[in-house]
């Protein structure tokens, strides 16, 4: 086999060198070379061709250097200087290393930043979700009349199904969890009973076997199951022919339908799909008052939008209104993506607004380089000029170095940006979108991302040096030499301004959002968890099917738990502070009017010793004993923004509420069930620290109208009496055999320790600090490098001038604070159009800003002082070396 | 044409010598396999090329082409028809190398024992 030479190579060759025998010779020389190494392997014969051809460019390129081209032909002139450019370029490069090693590690730190954050961005705000036509995909819950979102009621989702007309598929799911009965032991799974054409709204079908169909979902279904990929591999080991076979779920058998496809995902990782109609006699089927938890999924229809689809839900709604009161609650439509994203899309394109901000930095960076680069090479453009290079010669030659800088810079922050990912999807994992259909990685789209980042770092921070630096003329350049150019002098120094500001702005950005972070976590919670550790407990199945034998479980283990060594109190309940469970019920006073809309409440159940495991202040009346159980008085607990709303400067003990229904013997949910105050606890911060909590109930959790529910187990840690401290974590083998004493059947997960659960709450706002905190540290050293390289050059320019200055009797401390002081000028301006530009970026963090003003003065002046310091030093270093040279030395020197 | 006499440089004294131990046979290939051979040093084409180019253009030696082993389509035809570059030397090339061989000559004359020595 004879090998011809790759095209490429020889149209390069041929461009490189002028037609003739010359040419003919070297191409015939090279192809009879490169077919003798036929016998040679692939890599070899590749890495012979890449040294020949680097030769030839070499020697020809230094050939043409040396003599002009005169002789070239017009076609391939473009090319051959473009190769000559290049290759001056590449040999610039190493010729001062230094500095290319800082153009390219600035242009690659910011690149690398931006790729980063853009695969971000890109994954989640760009990219379409798996789903046919998603954009047409929305979530719905209910809207109360205070403007909270809340789950949707089973008869509210049957109604808007039934008389909307702008959805194409409308389903509903109630996710919650479910014990899988394993060889091993329970496992908890993630469940989501679905009902209504669940699938076909998101046109998603099995990977093997099939969905439910909607009938299957509706009351009274089969017991059946559709497995989600990740469970199916888990668990069944990817075996294929699962479909058809049982799997026991809660202590009945479920026959597996079908097993959904891998990038299936809606709610964080669900395991298993189950026909919601197989439970509709346990979830408030027919209860239009209270949200069990569900939310609704729908499809618009092809023609319609989503403000037609939400007017149409809203007049849906009003009939209902008519009909039903205020329990037919507003719908809140959703767009799907915008539901998955929640706050990250803001917090998404924050971080990419400051990663823009950090490459203007850097550019403006490479910028002030090149600038001074340029300087002291305008002595050599000139002379090139003088010697016969047009000016557009010069200025592409110019541009060339800097598409070299911007191709190494792009390359660099590749490489930045995929190590960056890493690190990033790491650190922000409590920012992002747990477990769902988002896919975030480096991918063509952000190699494109990348390389039109590195384009436009070359056009921004290498057109103005190189059109400066390439009007350069020989003797205006030798005429001026050794005094600053004032309108060079006069760009650097708006460059240096925009460092500054745009370094301003990331400063005072990051510090706002620290400032936020530390008022959050000094926030008055309304409780104290420091010492508990939080346990969900599952007790489903028929050995807990009645009122009485679930309570009685749950009694027991509370003493139970409360007898272990090293425990001070054992509390259940049905969700605990930021587990991010809740009760939502609507709210009655019996003194308030009949037409009294009443207020959406959450309802907290717990056992007596809930307040104490929390530290939750009873600031009035008492808490719950042992007494109030299920057939004696009725009692509740409201909390103190309740009471102090509905009767304010009265007391609140004494008051009769309401808040729950107990079914008749049809099984319709309209007993109302009325309860005493008896005491007022203190507010406390349930779904966010950021805002205060909706009014809160709390009734004892043995006379509750609910119960069947997995519920929550908290343990409070007793003080070690010697080391001092509790530690709740170390409970939890002993709470896990107190629990299987008990009975085995009963799956204890999701344990977490209180200071996890408030880490965690506090995840998203750290993350961000910790990424602006990188973001600004990063444009706070590009911006000193920056100022450093202006200010030295510019001192260096004055050489002459201090020469005279000391010559003529200046001190050398005078000499300096002159120019320290002409170099702050930029800087000052820089810090003074950032401000304002940081007072506008504040706005955009909005919700992200806790308790902080967005012109808080602190974080103003305290960025404003640190560039301004920074400035300072990097003008004082260069300045002393100035003032140290002896006049006589100065004033030959140029 | 005017001849610049100085000494020629040490690749260009190889090339010469190949040419003239290659004879008529002198052309890219045989000549960087001569020096391969002979010196034990790689040379690259490109750089042969420019360095021949040099050579011809101080009139120390001529090409010509000629003696392609055929047209495009033969099969024994391994320079895609491209013709070879036969070198030869010009008077004031062989005097060049005249004076190269002998200038070195002359200087390291009576120093054998001093390098093999050490």
């Amino acid at each position: 086999m004879t090998g011809r030479l790759p095209r490429i190579v020889v149209r390069l060759l041929e461009s490189l060198v002028p037609p003739g025998l010359a040419r003919d010779g070297l191409l015939g020389d090279l192809e009879e070379r490169y077919s003798g190494l036929g016998h040679a392997g692939r890599l070899r014969r590749l890495c012979w061709l890449a040294s020949e051809l680097a030769g030839a460019v070499t020697h020809y390129g230094w050939e043409r250097e040396r003599h002009g081209r005169g002789h070239r032909e017009e076609g391939s002139r473009f090319m051959d200087v473009f190769m000559q450019d290049l290759r001056f370029a590449v040999g610039d490069l190493f010729r001062r290393p230094a500095f290319s090693l800082l153009v390219v590690t600035t242009l690659g730190l910011a690149i690398g930043a931006n790729t980063a954050i853009f695969s971000v961005v890109k994954g989640l705000l760009l990219d379409p979700l798996p789903f046919v036509e998603a954009e047409r995909l929305v979530l719905i819950n209910q809207r109360n009349d205070e403007g909270f979102t809340a789950s949707v009621s089973f008869p509210n989702y049957r109604d808007w199904k039934a008389r909307n007309r702008t959805f194409d598929r409308f389903a509903t799911i109630l996710p919650g969890s479910i014990s899988l009965s394993t060889d091993s032991g329970a496992r908890m799974l993630e469940s989501a009973w679905v009902h209504g054409g669940f699938f076909e709204v998101f046109g998603v079908g099995a990977r093997m076997g099939r969905t439910f169909t909607a009938a299957e979902t509706e009351p009274g279904a089969q017991a059946l199951v559709v497995l989600s990929h990740g469970l199916w591999q888990s668990e069944l080991g990817g075996d294929p022919s699962v479909v058809g076979s049982d799997v026991v779920l809660r202590g009945e058998a479920f026959t597996i339908v079908g097993v959904m496809p891998q990038d299936f995902v809606l709610h964080a990782e669900t395991d298993v799909y189950l026909p919601l109609g197989y439970v509709t006699d346990r979830v408030p089927w027919d209860d239009r008052g209270t949200g069990a938890g569900a939310e609704v999924v729908a499809r618009l229809a092809p023609d319609a939008t989503l403000e037609q689809a939400r007017a149409d839900l809203a007049a849906v709604v009003r009939d209902l209104r008519v009909e039903f009161g205020e329990q037919a609650s507003a719908a809140n439509v959703v767009p799907l993506r915008e539901w998955h994203l929640g706050d990250v899309e803001r917090q998404a394109l924050l971080m990419m607004a400051a990663v823009v901000l950090v490459l203007l930095v850097a550019c403006a960076n490479v910028a002030n380089l090149l600038f001074v680069r340029g300087e002291t090479r305008r002595v050599e453009m000139a002379v090139r000029s003088a010697l016969g290079a047009g000016r557009g010669r010069v200025y592409r030659q110019l541009l060339t170095e800097s598409a070299v800088y911007g191709a190494l810079g792009g390359l660099l922050g590749l490489a930045v940006g995929r190590a960056g990912l890493d690190v990033l999807l790491a650190v922000a994992a409590a920012m992002l979108p747990a477990g769902s259909a988002f896919r975030i990685g480096i991918d063509p789209g952000v190699l494109l991302f990348t390389a039109a980042a590195a384009l436009s770092a070359v056009v921004l921070a290498g057109f103005m040096p190189a059109w400066r630096t390439s009007r350069a003329r020989l003797a205006d350049t030798l005429r001026e030499s050794g005094s600053a150019d004032r309108r060079g002098g006069r760009a650097r120094e708006i460059l240096v301004g925009a460092e500054v500001a745009l370094s301003m702005v990331l400063l005072v950005s990051a510090g706002l959002v620290i400032a936020s972070l530390r008022n959050l976590r000094a926030v008055d919670k309304g409780f104290d968890g420091a010492d508990v550790v939080t346990l969900r407990v599952s007790t489903s199945g028929d050995r807990y099917g009645s009122r009485e034998r679930w309570a009685g479980f749950h009694e027991r283990l509370r003493d139970g738990v409360r007898a272990l060594p090293g425990v001070a109190s054992a509390a259940t309940s049905n969700h605990f502070p930021l587990s991010g469970n809740s009760w939502e019920m609507l709210f009655r006073d019996r003194n308030t009017p009949p037409d009294d809309r009443g207020a959406s409440v959450l309802l907290t159940m717990v056992s007596p010793e809930y307040f104490d495991a929390y530290s939750i202040e009873i600031v009035e009346g008492r808490g719950f004993t042992e007494a109030d159980r299920w057939g004696g008085e009725n009692v509740a607990i409201v909390d103190e923004t309740l009471a102090a709303s509905r009767w304010p400067g009265e007391s609140a003990i004494g008051r009769m509420v309401s808040f729950e229904h107990l079914p008749n013997e049809a099984g319709e949910y309209v007993i109302e069930v009325w309860r005493r105050v008896v005491g007022v606890a203190g507010h406390v911060r349930h779904y966010e620290l950021a805002q205060p909590s909706r009014i809160e109930v709390y009734t004892p959790l043995a006379q509750s109208a609910a119960w069947g529910f997995t519920s929550y187990l908290s343990v409070r840690a007793a003080h070690d009496p010697v080391r001092g401290e509790a530690d709740p974590a170390a409970l939890v083998p002993d709470i896990r055999r107190v629990v299987a004493d008990l009975d085995p059947g009963v799956a204890l997960y999701r344990i977490r320790t209180m200071k996890g659960v408030i880490v965690e709450e506090l995840g998203g706002h750290r993350a961000l600090r910790e990424l602006l905190g990188v973001f600004a540290a990063l444009a706070l050293i590009l911006g000193a490098v920056g100022i450093y390289s202006v200010v030295s050059h510019a001192a260096a320019l004055r050489v002459r001038e201090v020469g005279v200055r000391m010559a003529l009797g200046g001190a050398p401390g005078t000499i300096v604070r002159l120019i320290v002081r002409d170099s702050l000028g930029p800087a000052v301006a820089g810090v003074v159009a950032g401000t304002l530009g940081a007072v506008a970026a504040a706005r955009l963090l909005g919700a992200m800003l806790f308790e902080v003003a967005p012109a808080e003065p602190s974080v103003l002046a305290l960025s404003a002082l640190t560039l301004l310091g920074v400035s300072a030093l990097s003008a004082w270093l260069p300045a002393r070396r100035a003032a140290r040279i002896q006049p006589t030395q100065a004033l030959r020197g140029d | 044409m005017p001849v610049e006499r100085r000494l020629l440089g040490e690749f260009e004294q190889m090339i010469v010598a190949a040419v003239l131990r290659l004879g008529a046979d002198a052309y890219g290939v045989t000549i960087i396999e001569d020096i391969a051979r002979h010196a034990g040093r790689r040379v690259r084409s490109g750089a042969l090329s420019v360095t021949l180019d040099r050579m011809e253009r101080k009139g120390l030696l001529r090409s010509r082409a000629g003696g392609s082993a055929g047209d495009a389509g033969d099969p024994s035809d391994t320079r895609g028809g491209r013709p070879r570059r036969y070198i030869e030397l010009t008077p004031a090339g062989l005097a060049a190398a005249r004076d190269a061989r002998s200038a070195l000559l002359a200087m390291w004359k009576d120093l054998d024992g001093v390098y093999e020595g050490s």
